[in-house]
């Protein structure tokens, strides 16, 4: 037996067992013989349930899916991946334990003299059996919670993320006989044409009769 | 009421009893060590009180297991048996010796008497393996 149990001495009664007592007695052992029972059906309950607010959940982030979280900058589209994929982690490690609450795990071959010498009585072993449910539903369900703190977080996080900045889709480089020069277009009108430069306040002016060449480009790089 | 063991019968009728004498005279086989008594815990917060030896009115061997504890569904976890200090332990037994008496209801066995067992925690002591 495990170390740790008080030593326990005999002391005299003040009484005898009553009926009530007796009664009282044979209800607790059934009530412990429906410890295992118990627990697994309340973790079938939870398993429903659980299964049924991730399916809710989930469902809705495929219906809005790539497309909401594509038009995000990149930093919050790695918040949404972070809090989907970690709530989408905890959900399944949740829902294994509440499945191991429900269904057992870990089976093997036990001998009798094995339980009795570990548990003294089946019923001790499936009380045990029911205790390690126990631990097993709590931490599923205390998994499949932050789960949906996670879920309904990147849910709520792609909702309100700012947009991605418009990005242009091209720059122009003009080449004129005194230099070469890339950015995006500002306008080009009154016989010049105004460049967005990187690293420049203003936008340079290049007249047009300067420009000997001018192309479309993906970036100033 | 006498405890002798030929007036109360090794192999004595079968009676339906709780009457004190008998808790009264586990107490003395307990004290003496013929009958014992322990709690045991095979996993933290489970525990299983086990009585064996002979039964204080048939004299008959009988090894009695009962659980302590039990799974419920109403308890916070911070307030289930696994955070319980030890305590007094009152265990009710009722002779089950496997043997059938004369006067027993058919199929049951047990001389039908029912004693009482306290066991109350040793002060600051460790487990200690049973030693029989």
């Amino acid at each position: 037996m495990d170390d740790g149990t008080p030593t326990y001495r005999p002391r005299k009664p003040s009484g005898p067992p009553s009926e009530g007592s007796l009664a009282e007695r044979d209800a607790f052992t059934v009530l412990t013989r429906q410890s295992l029972p118990e627990v697994r059906a309340s973790a079938e309950t939870w398993r429903n349930g659980i299964t049924a607010f991730l399916t809710l959940v989930t469902t809705a982030m495929i219906i809005k899916g790539q497309d909401t979280i594509a038009g995000l900058p990149t930093s919050w589209r790695v918040l949404v991946t972070v809090l989907i994929g970690g709530g989408l982690a905890f959900a399944v490690a949740g829902l294994w334990r509440v499945l191991a609450a429900q269904a057992g795990n870990r089976y093997r071959v036990s001998t009798r003299q094995y339980i009795r010498r570990k548990y003294g009585t089946v019923d001790a072993y499936q009380l045990a059996v029911a205790d390690q449910a126990i631990d097993d539903l709590d931490t599923g369900r205390r998994l499949v919670v932050a789960a949906l703190v996670f879920l309904l977080g990147g849910i709520a996080v792609s909702w309100w993320a700012p947009p991605a900045p418009a990005n242009p889709s091209s720059y122009l480089n003009v080449i004129s006989p005194t230099a070469t020069i890339c950015g995006t277009l500002r306008s080009a009108d009154n016989g010049q044409i105004r460049l967005n430069v990187t690293g420049y306040h203003d936008p340079i002016t290049i007249p047009f009769a300067q420009i000997t060449n001018f192309t479309v480009v993906s970036t100033c790089d | 009421m006498s405890r002798d063991t030929e007036e109360t019968g090794l192999n004595g009728r079968y009676e339906r009893t709780t009457a004190f004498i008998w808790t009264e005279c586990a107490f003395d086989l307990l004290e003496i060590g013929t009958l014992r008594a322990e709690v045991e815990e095979p996993c933290p917060g489970l525990r299983w009180s086990h009585v064996w030896g002979p039964c204080p009115r048939c004299r008959h061997p009988l090894d009695d297991w009962q659980p302590l504890s039990a799974v419920t569904g109403l308890v916070s976890r911070s307030g289930s048996a696994e955070h319980d200090i030890a305590e007094i332990e009152s265990i009710d037994i009722t002779c089950g010796c496997g043997t059938g008496h004369l006067g027993a209801p058919n199929g049951m066995t047990g001389c039908g008497v029912s004693f009482r067992v306290e066991l109350e925690p040793v002060p600051d002591s460790n487990a200690s393996g049973r030693d029989s």
